[in-house]
């Protein structure tokens, strides 16, 4: 058995180095070398973006860094990953879930909800991003329209953070509690609010938003 | 150019170059790189006050190529708002070195300071950036007023009215600014200080919010001041500019509000430098700010106390102060709150940082804003005493009592003590500090003059210049 290991780790330094080219050519030597695209992407692709979104969060790395790593791993993913899933296993999903992502109204603010965006489409996430200032019946239409999985709602700003209240409100009386799960975060916003208002969820920040997408995603199976 | 340039912003806001904003945030990431690169800009966390001068005026070359480069993205145009080296210059040289805040015996002079000079720092105080709620708002308030070394009272931000929650835009946010300016007003007026210059009143996040609040027997004066703000990093929109045309045309000070987050889009604490020296640079472009008020902080923790956000504003200070005329003013921000003794090792280093490094005091911001009502006017009194007391230090000793300040709190930082709530460290009804706050003020400040700081003495360096 390879060490997979070392391959993430080593994958992970190339994300970093935002060396495309390079991470295209080593993901392809790892495939062809015998190592299928299911393990490749759960084993490798996902280990290393978990171990670049830790160094994030210690901040031994910043968010040019992540971005552009981010991006990295997005070429990688649908030039290499995802045609090698479809040519070896003819219906496998990478899709883990489908989101409908927005900053609540009154909210101009997008770096979060961007950065956001961006770890869960490299993890694995249909993300329909809504932008910013939306209001909560935008936000549920466009929710049940693309069936989604998941709702992320985006605060920076204590004003805004009552339309979050009204989403997760509004989300219940169109009777898609338990259907439809809601995840809140941004700056001014707690563990102990998003409880208080009944989402299901809280992401302190990008990295940790994706791991409780996963969870979430998880729960429902 | 003329005084008033807002047509020619407002026209170069409808025809600059079309951006999409995600675009701009790459450009802006990738330019701020570079141009650490370039300009040799290097921060060493043994040295959160550095004494390199070449290195400042290194770093102020490269926010001002980052503004030329990059111009100022409007939010509501989508467009750059792009400007010449010529004029940048020509605004440069026009800014005001001294400004009159507040009026009559309460009047005070914020200056541009010298990097390691003797003019003291004016020190604005209140619970700017830290929530309080509706009940102990006017107490704290009167807490940071009453403070005598305190010079200017910021009123800080009640999101609710009569327990609603206040929605941008609706009536109660026109009733929460006039509610709050006018509790500003009356703490300043039961200090015995009714001159004494409000810097902003933060509830109202709207151009008529700010507005309402103007109200020259119960509200702010033109001898205050509102903030308009910067969207991160370097944007503005339309009701930013709005409200920079209604405080110019009533002659009321703009105070230039910049949120630069330490290992965001500017990356590291160079990068972040480079953008935040930008960032002043817009604010009297764009916004012709009597004041800038300087709010970096940790992308995570939301503070500047810890080593790359004290490097920041000992660097960004010291840029500014060797390169411009404008008078700086960084504010504090702290993940303690009041009760807790590591508030009282933050905001000193955060003073004694700022103070050889040419800046202004303001603090101190609590908690990273996460707990309500825990901020009093005793660490402000501190702020001032410290920086007061560092008056003359030269940058290499402020740095060696900064690295001993920070053995005290710099661990606690991924799990903070947010310390208590106003009733809890303050009397009610006195307004005075309690004995649970006093010891560890006490405490602290008699350790802090043993590494060689005159804390009660630093009022000598002070008299007869606040009011000259």
């Amino acid at each position: 058995m390879p060490d997979l290991t070392a391959y993430s780790q080593e994958f992970a330094q190339l994300l970093l180095n935002s060396d495309v080219q390079r991470a295209k050519e080593y993901s392809l030597e790892l495939l062809d070398g015998g190592i299928s695209p299911i393990d490749f992407f759960n084993d490798i692709f996902t280990v290393a973006l978990t171990e670049i979104g830790d160094k994030f969060a210690r901040l031994d790395i910043f968010l040019p860094e992540l971005m552009d790593a981010a991006e990295t791993a997005k070429t990688v993913s649908t030039e290499v990953v995802q045609p090698k899933l479809a040519e070896k296993n003819a219906g496998y999903n990478t899709i883990r879930g489908k989101i409908v992502l927005c900053s609540v109204k009154g909210d101009l603010h997008d770096i979060g909800k961007n950065m956001v965006k961006l770890m869960l489409q490299v993890n694995g996430f249909d993300v329909i991003d809504l932008g910013v200032d939306i209001s909560p019946r935008d936000t549920i239409r466009k929710a049940k329209e693309e069936e989604a999985d998941l709702i992320g709602l985006s605060s920076l700003m204590t004003t805004s953070m009552p339309y979050m209240k009204e989403t997760v409100e509004l989300r219940d009386e169109f009777g898609l509690k338990g259907k439809v799960k809601v995840i809140v975060g941004g700056a001014p916003i707690t563990p102990e609010y998003s409880h208080q208002i009944g989402a299901d969820a809280f992401g302190r920040d990008a990295i940790e938003g994706v791991r409780e997408c996963l969870r979430l995603m998880e729960s429902t199976k | 150019m003329q005084n008033n340039i807002l047509p020619t912003i407002v026209k170069r806001s409808e025809n600059g170059p079309f951006t999409k904003e995600a675009d701009f945030e790459r450009a802006l990431s990738k330019r701020a790189g570079e141009l650490v690169k370039q300009y040799g800009i290097k921060f060493n966390p043994q040295t959160p006050v550095p004494s390199d001068n070449d290195m400042a005026d290194r770093l102020y070359q490269a926010g001002l190529e980052l503004f030329l480069d990059l111009g100022v993205y409007n939010q509501t145009t989508k467009r750059r708002i792009l400007f010449s080296l010529d004029e940048v210059l020509d605004l440069m040289g026009k800014v005001r070195s001294s400004l009159v805040l507040g009026t009559g015996k309460d009047m005070r002079i914020m200056r541009h300071r010298d990097v390691e000079g003797t003019t003291p720092a004016v020190v604005l105080s209140g619970p700017t950036g830290t929530p309080c709620s509706e009940k102990y708002h006017p107490l704290i308030l009167f807490s940071c007023a009453q403070e005598p070394l305190v010079d200017m009272l910021g009123a800080g931000s009640v999101s609710t009215y009569m327990g609603n929650q206040i929605i941008p835009g609706t009536p109660l946010e026109i009733l929460g600014a006039r509610r709050d300016a006018l509790v500003a007003r009356d703490a300043i007026r039961k200090a015995g200080r009714p001159g004494m210059h409000i810097s902003d009143v933060a509830v109202p996040l709207t151009c008529q919010g700010k507005m309402a609040a103007v109200d020259s027997e119960n509200g702010l004066r033109p001898s205050d001041a509102f903030l308009v703000s910067q969207m991160v990093e370097m944007k503005t929109d339309y009701d930013q500019l709005s409200r920079v045309a209604y405080l110019q045309s009533i002659g009321m000070h703009i105070v230039d509000l910049m949120t630069p987050l330490i290992g965001g889009l500017g990356g590291g604490a160079e990068g972040t430098a480079v953008v935040t020296i930008a960032c002043h640079i817009l604010g009297v472009v764009l916004y012709d700010a009597s004041y800038h008020m300087m709010s970096h902080t940790h992308l995570h923790w939301v503070n500047n106390t810890d080593r790359m956000g004290l490097w920041m504003q000992a660097m960004v200070g010291q840029a500014l102060s060797r390169n411009t005329a404008i008078p700086a003013l960084n504010d504090i921000y702290c993940v303690s709150g009041a009760g807790a003794e590591e508030l009282f090792w933050e905001v000193a280093a955060g003073a004694l940082a700022g103070t050889p490094s040419g800046m202004n005091m303001q603090g101190a911001g609590c908690t990273g804003g996460f707990k309500a009502d825990a901020t009093t006017g005793l660490e402000a009194r501190f702020i001032a005493e410290v920086s007061h007391a560092s008056l003359g230090m030269t940058r290499q000793q402020a740095n060696e009592i900064v690295l001993e300040l920070l053995t005290h709190y710099e661990n606690t930082f991924n799990n903070p003590n947010r310390g208590l709530s106003f009733p809890e460290v303050y009397d009610e009804n006195t307004v005075e500090p309690k004995e649970n706050w006093l010891e560890k003020y006490y405490k602290v400040k008699d350790a802090i003059m043993k590494m060689g700081l005159d804390l009660d003495g630093g009022w000598k360096k002070v008299k007869n210049v606040q009011y000259s």
